[in-house]
């Protein structure tokens, strides 16, 4: 990858979901912009040493899925809402049981947000844009509408008591992020 | 907050997005999209530009292929408006995990063929190894091929 940045392929250099020391070992090789991992109020495996390695390094994180996969939005309510060949349903947070406990996690986020006066959507960039000056989330959308709804969440501003009221009240997502063929490709 | 631009942040040591980026992946693959969906998402990407989002993400695996070809559908004529990320080494295809041993990625001929053709130039697989690393290039101003 230096070598395509030396031919002029490409600018710069950027990671996915790889563990400190891999992130360690490629910075000596070349200056890592970014890595990229999913990061979101009930999805935080990057507190598990990635953030650190990044601040030490003053590397930034792209924050995908910080909606959850959508589910965090609000917008689903049942896994029959989605396209037979959507791939969440094969995705362990949406499946049986697991379905059911996240949906009430998701109601209990959703309650927060309604104080805080934003979406639960705003609710949840916020709160992965507060994390740290280099985190960048990365929503995805196919619709205009939900892109300013979501770019509302650069407006709302929460405090250390706000940080503190999720922390309590939101465990992490029930279910493994990935099937087990797709948990072996992180940390790599 | 619907109007206005957003502010930047700082990736690395000289990479200025918008605060917030737009992911790419769901608009034609994985998330239910179908053929209708096009025009609005290809909409979504010009809307957010014009709102100061400059982060786009995509990858050769999301379609695969046919993500980077609506992303560079959407913004041919603003490519300087935009910080474009894709990735390579991803294989998307769940045989291919289980068929094939996990390999580093400069292994093969993966390092040797342009990790993002799909943007620029053939539908050919760029992605030929497969691997449990992923890795992702951030690409700005990429040279046409």
């Amino acid at each position: 990858m230096k070598e395509l940045v030396e031919a002029g392929k490409v600018r710069h250099i950027g990671l996915s979901e790889a563990r400190p020391d891999t992130i360690r070992r490629a910075h000596a090789v070349h200056p890592i912009t970014a890595v990229q991992s999913e990061y979101s109020p009930w999805s935080r495996d990057p507190e598990d040493g990635v953030l650190q390695t990044l601040r030490e390094l003053g590397i930034g994180l792209v924050a995908y899925s910080p909606l959850g996969r959508g589910f965090l939005s609000g917008a689903i309510k049942s896994v029959d809402e989605l396209a037979p060949d959507d791939y969440r349903r094969t995705s362990p947070w949406f499946m049986g049981d697991n379905f059911r406990r996240n949906l009430e996690l998701v109601a209990v986020f959703e309650e927060i947000a309604r104080r805080k006066g934003a979406t639960p959507a705003q609710l949840a960039l916020a709160w992965v844009m507060v994390q740290g000056e280099n985190i960048v989330p990365i929503p995805g959308t196919r619709r205009r509408a939900r892109l300013d709804e979501n770019l509302g969440a650069a407006g709302v501003d929460l405090t250390p008591g706000d940080i503190e009221e999720i922390a309590r009240a939101l465990p992490r997502a029930v279910g493994d992020r990935y099937g087990e063929i797709g948990m072996r490709t992180l940390n790599g | 907050m619907t109007n206005g631009t957003l502010q930047t942040r700082r990736l690395g040591q000289g990479l200025e997005v918008g605060s917030i980026g737009l992911g790419c992946m769901g608009m034609n693959w994985a998330y239910g999209a179908t053929a209708a969906d096009r025009g609005e998402a290809i909409a979504t990407i010009h809307h957010a530009l014009d709102r100061g989002v400059t982060l786009l993400d995509t990858a050769d695996s999301y379609g695969p292929h046919t993500n980077e070809e609506l992303v560079r559908e959407a913004i041919k004529d603003r490519r300087d408006q935009v910080v474009l990320a894709t990735k390579f080494g991803i294989v998307a295809q769940l045989e291919r995990y289980q068929a094939s041993a996990p390999r580093r990625l400069t292994d093969g001929p993966n390092m040797q063929k342009h990790p993002a053709k799909g943007l620029y130039g053939g539908s050919a697989s760029t992605i030929s190894i497969s691997t449990i690393s992923t890795a992702s290039i951030p690409i700005r101003r990429l040279k046409r091929q």
